[in-house]
């Protein structure tokens, strides 16, 4: 296991926080290390994906290639992640991710986190509860964007970076407690 | 029929008729009309609606125009992101043409969510499959628009 329990729950509470280290265990040996060098590129859009990350150090940015024009959305580092859609349903890759720095990551693929599900339910529950609160949480982001004076359009694609996965959402919503 | 029709959509395919069978008896299905509202934005939710046969609008109001987000069809689950996070409805969803649907009341929902069974934790992965495909349509629809596609 390349990382400790105890450093991984701190970096993604959110998804681990609730975890203790008999717990998270099998989350992490589900989990590979994907180093990375600066420039490399670790998903294509458009290219087949069924593997999230999980930043461990270093930075990478998240692009988006229209006609004529490619776009980064947003810089994830330690403690974010990306790439949570095709873990769940694996298809093409929406955005390109290209390492800005060197650093390291946490890769579980759908696979994996399939046998976490079968072997693992205690452990699986926990972290998909975690990736659905955050999925949850972006479909508010842009369901209220909707309606906001940018007239429901990000003012610019960087603004997008509020509904990609992982980040720490700029004026994040804090629904009303029935 | 209920459970025919909830065992044929994609969000349930791994589910077993057994399991099928205890999601229907959860929810209550019923038919309806072209134009019903279904889901009023700003209401605080109170169940689920599987869309069985026929399609919902998803839309809100900008501006005084109602500007529609999506267009669910069978198989989708309506209606989650209220009941997750306990806030209001984001928008309006409101039946196109004659259909069918099915409705889990918030309480049946969130002891699905609280419980340990195995049910419960297929049921959570579907609500996160339902929640991936939402997130990656309106994402493509956002990034569409702002890079003026």
């Amino acid at each position: 296991m390349p990382i400790d329990a105890e450093r991984f729950r701190a970096l993604f509470p959110r998804l681990c926080g609730s975890l203790n280290d008999a717990a998270l265990s099998p989350l992490l040996e589900s989990m590979r290390p994907r180093p990375f060098a600066a420039g490399e590129r670790l998903c294509t859009q458009g290219g087949h994906s069924a593997r999230a990350l999980f930043i461990l150090r270093g930075a990478v940015d998240v692009q988006v290639t229209a006609p004529g024009v490619t776009v980064t959305l947003g810089t994830l580092e330690a403690g974010a992640w990306t790439n949570t859609i095709p873990l769940i349903e694996p298809g093409p890759a929406e955005f390109d991710v290209v390492a800005q720095t060197i650093g390291a990551a946490m890769e579980l693929t759908y696979g994996d986190l399939s046998a976490l599900r079968r072997d693992h339910p205690n452990t699986a529950r926990v972290f998909l509860g975690g990736l659905i609160a955050d999925l949850s949480h972006r479909l508010r982001v842009s369901q209220l964007a909707v309606g906001s004076p940018s007239g429901g359009q990000p003012r610019s694609a960087r603004e997008a970076t509020g509904w990609l996965s992982g980040t720490t959402i700029p004026g994040a919503i804090v629904p009303e407690e029935s | 029929m209920l459970d025919s029709l909830l065992g044929s959509q994609w969000l349930f395919d791994d589910f077993s008729s057994r399991e099928i069978a205890q999601i229907a008896g959860a929810m209550t299905e019923r038919v309806v009309y072209n134009g019903e509202v279904l889901m009023l934005a700003n209401e605080r939710p109170d169940r689920l609606l599987v869309v069985l046969e026929g399609s919902v609008e998803v839309s809100k109001v900008e501006d005084g125009v109602d500007r529609v987000l999506a267009l669910l069809g069978p198989g989708s689950l309506v209606g989650l992101v209220a009941l997750l996070d306990r806030g209001r409805r984001a928008a309006t969803c409101t039946a196109r043409g004659k259909g069918r649907v099915a409705e889990m009341p918030r309480d049946a929902f969130d002891l699905l969510q609280q419980s340990n069974a195995p049910l419960a934790d297929k049921f959570q992965y579907a609500v996160a499959r339902q929640l991936a495909h939402d997130v990656k349509q309106m994402t493509r629809g956002l990034l569409s628009d702002a890079l003026g596609e």
